[in-house]
């Protein structure tokens, strides 16, 4: 068992700017309205207690766009202008523990086959991860439905907010290294003042509304029949094709590479890219998933049946619920899991 | 510094109608009169060609200022084409001063062929003052996150949120419009005067109501009403790319909010519609809420300042019983206003901070009912830009300007834009200023009410639009 140490809330801005001092430190910040990972500073709304940031983690190892690398032209010269590769350490603090379990899901898709991605892994490897437990699930999180537990978040340290101390555990060398080097902040405490917390979290999370949901049916060997599904026909069909989702959601991981001609050269970069979108991947034949139909459908089979196939039952998602709340015209990945996952069932079994 | 200063040499491009200014830049040029080289050329055969992306993306380029030049009003070598380039500018300057852009990098000027005098003065005054400014920044920066944001929490940025906190307005229940509509509705499926119905269904929960179409009257039961159901359904009848699905030749009857009928109106005034192909049933509405992670949180902004009780159009109209008191019709302009009176630097920072938050889902757009262009400029391969996040040096920063000015004239105030943005980006702002200098420079307008009116950007007013164009 890792040792457990608290610090008092009144204290975090001093952690903060100890740990600013040798590296950046991205954290929730309200700014404009709207709580999102944003780097700290000393005038920083920092808001550890709200929920859900509107962006993810991801965008801090998956940016929205980032330039490789310049070309430019002199007579029938070309000359590249490379980029250096991301090298500053960084810490992520306050991550919930959907969004640790999606940087997991990442980490499979970008590190775990031949070839990595190396812009991926430059940041991926410079990042601590620091958890934060979820005092308060609210209606929509399902993570439970995927058994990820809000009350024990992973990641490299792991923390808690329990009255006016926030707890803290290392849950790995990496975690551990962190932890000694800002140890002189915080005081020792004792593991079992969590249990209460915990098992409080637990609860909740488990009595949500959608924290049990009818995944038994995406296997793999019903691929076809939910592929085939005619549920498809009217589930799409308020979808406006908007990319919300897939931009929002801290597992969606696809992006294009485009080349831009600033007129100073041109210069390629690689952006976030959505399946929901008719200019995905496309080819000089055009778009293979013609209506809106096929790109609703390429998401949720995505999440749910190619994801989970090619990395041991792993799902895509992680019930985090942002799709719930960001979707306009209130999609979601849950009414697709309950359409579907329940027929398919009801279908097996008769 | 002092010296990049005085090193400074901006880059003006100026467009110029090649029948009056173009050949004034000759005639400047053959009597010898000197005008700064910074200033590039580009020949256009009318000021009314030049778009506003036009100058837009000669900023996103790299230019310093730039400058529109035509002939003097009544002098258009087209008769007219100048009137409409002066309404345009006039509403573009005014939205970007409105965002803290130096106004003074841009300017609309008549030079007649024969002025070379003016031309060289125009162009040396012109370069003097973008010279004073300095590089141009503040439209490349727009959408980025200054390093040491520190100083935008200063601003007066919450206070100008706060003022357009909802008003309060109780919502009166709606449950029995609902069985009205559910009557009507099955009743015109199972005469066959209708072969489809566009509606809310009911979710998986309360809070979770989505837009859908109804083939037969047994799937009526589904339909629900309530002040969950904030979606404009206007956009669902137009065939739009992204819909993709194939053309229904049916008919169709489609409910209408009011202000979703302000919306559905003015895609009838341009021609999106088949009228004979659709039943309008306008239905009554006491406010929507906004709803996160399944709970109520208040009503929408949109429906607190809403004064939208009629129907502009309609073959039939299902009212609320009690409709509550509406606003002054000019309280939705109450936040343009705190902003108007900002500093340009602060006006600067609040739009900075707002659309840095951006993540170019297209969320905005797709919603809109009057981006209903078959192929949006942003997904356009060939402008660099597919729809995607290329959010950095780009044009792409020009986005929410682009896009606020292509709906001029034509946006209703539906509200849907801030609505579905998942950053909570307050993108109508955008709009209501334009419409606000609409309503001052040309005339109170209301876009969507009336289908035979003509709109402000594609009509003029050749004794009154004077004062307004002038920058
Ligand atoms: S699919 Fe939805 S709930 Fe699942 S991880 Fe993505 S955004 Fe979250
Ligand atoms: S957020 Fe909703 S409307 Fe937008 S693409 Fe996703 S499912 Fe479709
Ligand atoms: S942003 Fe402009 S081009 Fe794109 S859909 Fe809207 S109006 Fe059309
Ligand atoms: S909806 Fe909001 S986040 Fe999405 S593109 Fe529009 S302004 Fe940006």
């Amino acid at each position: 068992m890792n040792k457990t140490y608290k610090i008092a809330l009144g204290n975090l801005s001093k952690l903060y700017g100890r740990i600013n001092e040798t590296q950046q430190i991205y954290l929730p910040v309200r700014r404009g309205g709207t709580l999102n990972f944003e780097k700290w500073h000393e005038s920083a709304v920092v808001d550890l207690h709200g929920l859900k940031t509107t962006n993810t983690p991801k965008d801090l190892f998956l940016p929205q766009s980032e330039d490789l690398y310049t070309a430019k032209m002199d007579g029938t010269n070309i000359e590249i202008i490379t980029k250096d590769f991301f090298d500053n350490a960084f810490v992520i603090f306050g991550v919930k523990a959907c969004d640790i379990e999606a940087i997991a899901v990442m980490d499979n898709i970008y590190l775990s086959k031949h070839p990595v991605d190396m812009y991926y892994e430059a940041r991926r490897k410079n990042a601590v991860l620091v958890s934060l437990a979820c005092n308060a699930p609210k209606n929509a999180c399902f993570c439970a439905a995927f058994n990820i537990d809000a009350a024990n978040p992973k990641g490299d340290v792991a923390t808690w907010i329990l009255g006016e101390y926030l707890y803290t555990q290392a849950q790995n060398g990496k975690g551990k290294a962190f932890v000694e080097d800002i140890m002189g902040l915080f005081e020792p405490a004792e593991a079992d003042d969590l249990l209460g917390l915990k098992a409080e979290i637990a609860e909740k999370a488990q009595s949500l509304p959608y924290s049990k949901l009818p995944l038994e049916s995406f296997t793999g060997e019903n691929m076809m029949k939910i592929f085939d599904h005619e549920n498809w026909d009217f589930l799409h069909r308020a979808c406006i094709g908007c990319g919300t989702c897939t931009y929002t959601c801290p597992t969606c991981s696809c992006y294009d590479i485009k080349d831009f001609d600033k007129c100073s050269g041109t210069t390629r970069f690689r952006c976030w890219d959505s399946c929901m979108y008719p200019e995905f991947t496309l080819m000089a034949h055009g778009n293979n998933r013609l209506t809106q139909k096929e790109r609703f459908r390429q998401r949720f089979m995505h999440k749910l049946m190619y994801h989970p196939m090619n990395y041991d039952g792993q799902f895509g998602c992680v019930g985090c619920g942002r799709c719930i709340n960001k979707c306009p015209v209130s999609l979601n990945i849950v009414k697709i899991i309950k359409s579907l996952g329940v027929e398919v069932a009801e279908n097996a079994n008769a | 510094m002092l010296d990049q200063e005085k090193t400074f040499e901006p880059l003006i491009v100026a467009f110029c109608c090649n029948w009056c200014s173009y050949a004034g830049a000759d005639l400047a040029g053959t009597s010898r009169l000197s005008y700064p080289p910074n200033v590039k050329i580009i020949k256009v055969p009318c000021s009314c060609r030049v778009d506003p992306i036009f100058m837009l993306r000669a900023f996103g380029k790299g230019a310093d200022g730039v400058i529109v030049c035509g002939c003097h009003p009544g002098d258009c070598h087209y008769s007219t084409g100048n009137y409409f380039t002066r309404r345009r500018f006039a509403l573009l300057f005014s939205l970007l001063d409105f965002m803290g852009i130096e106004k003074e990098r841009m300017r609309l000027e008549w030079v007649s062929a024969a002025e070379s005098a003016k031309f060289a003065r125009v162009m040396n005054e012109f370069t003097e003052e973008v010279t004073k400014l300095g590089p141009n920044r503040r439209l490349m920066d727009i959408r980025n996150l200054p390093e040491g944001y520190e100083e935008l929490g200063r601003g007066p940025h919450r206070e100008v949120l706060d003022a357009q906190a909802p008003h309060a307005r109780n919502i009166p229940s709606v449950v029995k419009i609902e069985e009205q509509m559910k009557a009507r509705a099955t009743k015109l499926l199972a005469d066959g005067v209708v072969d489809r119905v566009l509606a809310w269904k009911a979710g998986d929960h309360e809070t979770m109501p989505e837009p859908a179409f109804f083939d037969h009257p047994s799937q009526i039961e589904n339909m629900v009403y309530n002040k969950y159901c904030a979606h404009n359904l206007s956009k669902y009848l137009m065939v739009a790319p992204w819909l993709g699905g194939k053309l229904f030749d049916g008919s169709t009857l489609i409910f209408l909010k009011p202000c979703d009928s302000y919306s559905f109106n003015q895609l009838i005034k341009e021609n999106l519609i088949n009228l004979e192909k659709t039943h309008i049933i306008g239905i009554g509405c006491g406010g929507t809420v906004q709803v996160e992670d399944l709970e109520e949180v208040g009503m929408w902004e949109k429906c607190g300042v809403c004064t939208k009780i009629h129907h502009p159009v309609g073959d039939e109209i299902i009212e609320l019983e009690n409709n509550s008191p509406r606003l002054d019709k000019n309280a939705r302009f109450a936040t343009v206003e705190a902003i108007e009176a900002l500093s340009a630097d602060d006006r600067f920072a609040f739009w900075q901070s707002q659309l840095s938050k951006c993540i170019r889902c297209n969320a905005c757009r797709n919603t809109c009912p009057v981006c209903n262009c078959k192929r949006c400029v942003f997904s356009n391969n060939k402008y660099d830009m597919a729809s995607k996040v290329n959010a950095t040096e780009f044009e792409e920063q020009l986005f929410h300007i682009v896009r606020a000015f292509h709906v001029a004239g034509r946006c209703s105030d539906c509200g849907e834009c801030s609505r579905v943005c998942p950053q909570d980006i307050p993108l109508h702002l955008l709009n209501r200023k334009i419409i606000k200098d609409i309503n001052e420079f040309y005339g109170e307008y209301q876009a969507g009410q009336d289908i035979a009116a003509p709109e402000p950007l594609t009509s003029f007013d050749l004794n009154n639009d004077g004062q307004a164009g002038k920058n």
